[in-house]
């Protein structure tokens, strides 16, 4: 990847788009620090990754949610499980969670199928309980691998919708899809990446010119 | 560490034990295997060094005296000697006596003499039987010592044996505690594996390496030690059978071999057993986690 440069600001709703291989996942990886540039700089909530140690890392991901294509949710927990695990595992306070789990699972629209396994929900569903997870510990930074790719296009534009509602509500939303209608609908800042360059940075852009 | 972390990682060890309970039952097996190996060799060399302990122990020089000798002065001589532990003087008299008495029926043949022609002479027993043939030198130059005498052979030959058997020991328990680190560490790879999804997320979500990897440590540590306990039980129980059953016949061929007490070995065994079941299985699966926290 080369010629990447662009600036999100807090609050932003912003959609990556580029054909598969075009370098979204590289840039959101680069964003998790699950990769690390080896030239340029990239900064995330005002900490400069190149320079970030290992220990540190773990850290920066506590501000910032994921959401994957293929939802990763743990099968053999239920939705409500799913999303306090990733309070336990960062050593959160019981309390927290007792109340965290079941705002989140309200706020995504699951209040009443906390109890339910992953297997016995529908796609979106799990969709949901993937975000709900992404944002229990409320994160500055809300970040999108195809949230839509395995989903229907009514389910794909409730999942939208929803997203939408986060970024109204102060979490800055960073989207890579290669979904035309979502992208065409929101009208919403676009990002387009081609054979890992930066082509085109529109405010309010589409799809495609 | 937080109590309540220390709940979560043992809920979880628990967990991963109990969901992949055949693979553990596996490790289990493949620890008490090569502890089996490690723990009989364990108790081959604990009783080859008490073994040659017991002969370093019974180590003496002789040191014949001339007639003249001026013993008194020789004493000191001797014991301001470094690495002398215990001088004991035989005068002639004595010498002569214990020739009777080795003789027995014979001991007639001693009264024919004129004057006793045994000398006197000093026992003297080193410090560290290592340096046996050093000291005699020194002592063989001192005025009034006529000849020494060490078992020079049986000295040497005991001592490169004791030395070789335990450089051969130290490199067969290297080598099996290698193997057997290796073994652990695949079988747990397969229960890392079976969770790679969760350590996934949990990688994803902000989780530190150490809280992931203290679920699976832990459950190494307890399988290498339950391993460990079975291997115990087992030669404990084999060892003191064959500590009875060759006593009596230890004592009528060997006179002062003993084999090491059951209470002694097994105490030594079962310190050896559990701090290797448990470090093969602490480093087996902090190894087997290691690739999965890359993420």
């Amino acid at each position: 990847m080369t010629d990447i440069s662009f600036h999100i600001d807090k609050g932003e709703f912003v959609f990556l788009v580029g054909s598969s291989g075009a370098g979204k996942s590289s840039v959101l990886k680069l964003i998790f620090r699950e990769i690390v540039a080896d030239s340029g700089q990239v900064t995330v909530l005002g900490r400069n990754l190149n320079r970030m140690r290992r220990r540190e890392v773990p850290h920066l991901r506590r501000q910032i949610g994921v959401v994957y294509q293929d939802f990763r949710l743990l099968p053999e927990k239920t939705a409500a499980e799913n999303v306090s695990f990733a309070l336990e595992v960062i050593e959160a306070h019981p309390n927290q969670i007792r109340r965290q789990v079941p705002r989140v699972l309200n706020l995504v629209g699951l209040g009443d199928k906390g109890h339910r396994y992953p297997h016995q929900l529908s796609g979106g569903e799990q969709q949901r309980v993937a975000m709900a997870r992404a944002l229990v510990n409320n994160p500055s930074l809300l970040v999108c691998d195809e949230p839509t790719g395995n989903l229907d296009p009514d389910t794909s534009w409730q999942i939208i919708s929803l997203l939408n509602h986060i970024n109204l509500m102060g979490t800055t939303v960073l989207i890579a899809t290669h979904d035309k209608d979502v992208v065409d609908r929101m009208n919403r800042r676009v990002l387009e990446l081609q054979n890992g360059r930066l082509t085109r940075d529109d405010s309010r852009g589409v799809y495609r010119h | 560490m937080k109590f309540r972390n220390v709940a979560y990682y043992v809920k979880e060890a628990a967990t991963g034990i109990w969901r992949n309970r055949l693979m553990s039952l596996a490790s289990v097996i493949v620890v008490v295997l090569t502890l089996l190996i490690l723990g009989a060799f364990i108790l081959i060399n604990l009783n080859i060094q008490a073994i040659t302990e017991e002969i370093k122990n019974q180590v003496e020089i002789v040191a014949y005296l001339l007639d003249e000798a001026d013993t008194v002065h020789l004493r000191s001589e001797l014991l301001a000697l470094d690495g002398v532990q215990q001088v004991t003087y035989v005068s002639k008299e004595q010498a002569l006596e214990r020739l009777r008495e080795r003789l027995g029926d014979q001991a007639g043949i001693t009264e024919g003499l004129e004057r006793n022609p045994l000398p006197a002479s000093f026992e003297i027993r080193p410090q560290d039987a290592e340096q046996t043939a050093a000291l005699a030198e020194k002592i063989a130059r001192l005025s009034g010592v006529e000849s020494v005498d060490y078992g020079q052979e049986i000295v040497d030959q005991l001592l490169s044996f004791s030395r070789g058997i335990q450089i051969f020991g130290y490199t067969v328990i290297t080598f099996l505690g290698v193997v057997s680190l290796f073994l652990i560490a695949n079988t747990i790879k397969l229960t890392v594996y079976s969770r790679r999804r969760q350590i996934g997320i949990m990688k994803y979500v902000g989780a530190t390496d150490w809280f992931i990897r203290w679920p699976f440590i832990l459950e190494g540590i307890f399988l290498g030690l339950l391993g460990a306990l079975f291997t115990y039980l087992l030669l404990f129980y084999g060892y003191t059978l064959l500590y009875f059953r060759s006593s009596t016949w230890l004592y009528q061929n060997f006179l002062s071999v003993q084999l090491v007490v059951p209470e002694v070995a097994g105490r030594e065994l079962l310190k050896f057993l559990f701090l290797m079941g448990a470090g093969i299985g602490a480093v087996g699966s902090a190894v087997s986690v290691r690739r999965f926290l890359k993420v």
